[in-house]
């Protein structure tokens, strides 16, 4: 691997100065999970690592605040899928969490490194969009906060300057009863980045959210598919209508993984899948 | 910039290590060239195979995936350490009688997820055991033999604990 320093500062005051100092020839570490291949690929080549698990402020768990939760930024996968809030409330993000990689990778790997990493098929991007998530962003200037739908620019691109980082995600409450699930396909099960993910909540009203990873630039929400479905969730034939809707916001690409027109058969499938589970859960507005 | 090694303690199979580190050194490095202890195998190097298995603060990793430096202060269990007073770990034992071993590649790793497992749950379900060794490859057993050892190293462990009570 390629050489480089590593510093370890020990509050927010030391990291942000350092991000300062050093700019795009830092690198933030969080589970490394991502970091080290792309350093031993060479597609990153820091002079300096900058790791946060001694940064005093900075946390590891999942907060319950009034309005919601908040996921620190060192929360690892392990962390978020087994916590018992988001099990319940946020069900496709604990689902997404668990699919991946392997336990050696949530055990390291955090959700706020899988966000910042950016990659289309990120499972637990594609699950969080459901959520209308905010991310805490901070710099030596300051905070800012952006939607995680705007902070996702593209394929390993973020909205985050050189001398920025993530500090949490915010997740607000859904609306009570609110069902949810994330279905991957991949080529085998278990450590493999999804072909295809597809995320949808249901509320008791009948509203639908739908979120697609892995068939575009960037993960994002089919919105004509959700309005569609809009009071009208059970019917088959406007499911099916829906379903077309989202395979037609898919632009899938073609590589090693699958053609593009497979992809988008799967986005129907999984979809179906998706709708038929989450409204199962959501039955009678006893939703789990 | 002068890239110098970085001191870091570290306890390692019950013993506490003064090492200098390179940065960029893995965990799996320093474990296999700075300590001697080549039972932790670097097959991948890129997280994907579990070959490098350890339990770090309780928990398994790929050591190949973690920096060497951010061990530091903490404890890191390697297969080296599961053996007592020259008795194998029932595992390990678990994995010799069930003909869980071939090449013996993957076997560190595959002894150490188990570890992890059973330390956290100590009568898993099958499911549990394929989930929790879904990151370590083989490429002899087909896995079978693997799973039967786990089942059996869960009995053997509550046998034993059912001993010292
Ligand atoms: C074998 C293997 C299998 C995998 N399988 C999957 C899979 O199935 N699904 C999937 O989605 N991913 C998968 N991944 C990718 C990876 O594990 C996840 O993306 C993980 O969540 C990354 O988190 P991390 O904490 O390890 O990030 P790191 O590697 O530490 O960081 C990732 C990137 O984000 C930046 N970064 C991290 N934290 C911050 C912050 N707070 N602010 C700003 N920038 C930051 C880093 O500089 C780096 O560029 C896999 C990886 C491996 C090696
Ligand atoms: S060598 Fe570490 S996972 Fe393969
Ligand atoms: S026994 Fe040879 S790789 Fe598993």
């Amino acid at each position: 691997m390629k050489r480089f320093n590593y510093a370890e500062p020990k509050n927010l005051v030391e990291l942000v100065a350092l991000l300062h100092q050093y700019g795009a020839s830092a690198s933030i570490l969080a589970g490394g999970t991502d970091l080290i291949n792309h350093i031993s690929h060479g597609k990153r080549s820091p002079k300096i690592v900058v790791s946060l698990r001694g940064v005093a402020e900075l946390s590891n768990t999942v907060i319950e605040k009034s309005e919601g939760i908040e996921i620190g930024v060192l929360a690892t996968l392990t962390t978020v899928a087994e916590h018992p809030l988001v099990r319940q409330r946020y069900t496709a993000l604990a689902e997404a969490a668990v699919k991946v990689g392997s336990k050696q990778i949530r055990n390291r790997g955090t959700v706020v490194g899988n966000v910042c990493n950016a990659s289309p098929a990120a499972d637990t991007v594609t699950a969080l969009l459901l959520f209308d998530p905010v991310l805490s962003v901070l710099a030596e200037t300051g905070r800012r906060t952006v939607a995680l739908s705007d902070f996702l620019l593209g394929p390993g691109q973020t909205s985050l300057a050189a001398d920025e980082l993530v500090e949490s995600i915010f997740l607000p409450t859904p609306i009570e009863g609110t069902a949810s699930t994330y279905r991957k396909l991949s080529r085998r099960e278990g450590v493999d980045l999804a072909t295809v993910g597809v995320a949808t909540s249901v509320e008791w009203s009948g509203n639908i959210r739908i979120a697609l990873g892995a068939v575009g630039p960037k993960a994002f929400r089919a919105v004509a598919a959700e309005l569609q479905l809009k009071g009208n969730p059970r019917d088959m034939d406007n499911i099916e209508s829906a379903i077309r809707l989202a395979q037609v916001a898919a632009e899938p690409i073609s590589d090693l993984r699958a053609s593009n027109e497979y992809r988008r058969e799967m986005v129907g499938a999984l979809l179906r899948q998706a709708l038929q589970q989450a409204l199962a859960r959501c039955k009678g507005g006893e939703c789990k | 910039m002068m890239i110098e090694s970085i001191p870091i303690t570290v306890e390692v199979n019950g013993t506490i290590q003064r090492l200098k580190v390179m940065p960029h050194h893995s965990l799996a490095v320093v474990i296999r060239e700075q300590l001697g202890l080549l039972g932790t195998k670097i097959s991948c190097g890129e997280g994907e195979c579990g070959a490098c298995t350890v339990i770090l603060d309780g928990k398994a990793v790929n050591s190949c995936m973690v920096l060497a430096v951010e061990a530091d202060g903490c404890s890191v269990l390697t297969i080296e350490g599961l053996a007592k007073n020259g008795e194998l770990h029932p595992i390990q034992t678990a994995f010799i009688e069930e003909g869980a071993v071939q090449c013996g590649f993957c076997t560190p790793g595959m002894v150490m997820s188990t570890k992890a497992l059973l330390d956290e749950n100590p009568e898993p379900e099958e499911e549990q055991i394929r989930e929790a060794l879904a990151g370590n490859l083989c490429r002899c057993t087909g896995y079978h033999r693997i799973i039967n050892a786990v089942h059996a190293a869960a009995r053997k462990s509550s046998v034993h604990s059912g001993e010292t009570k």
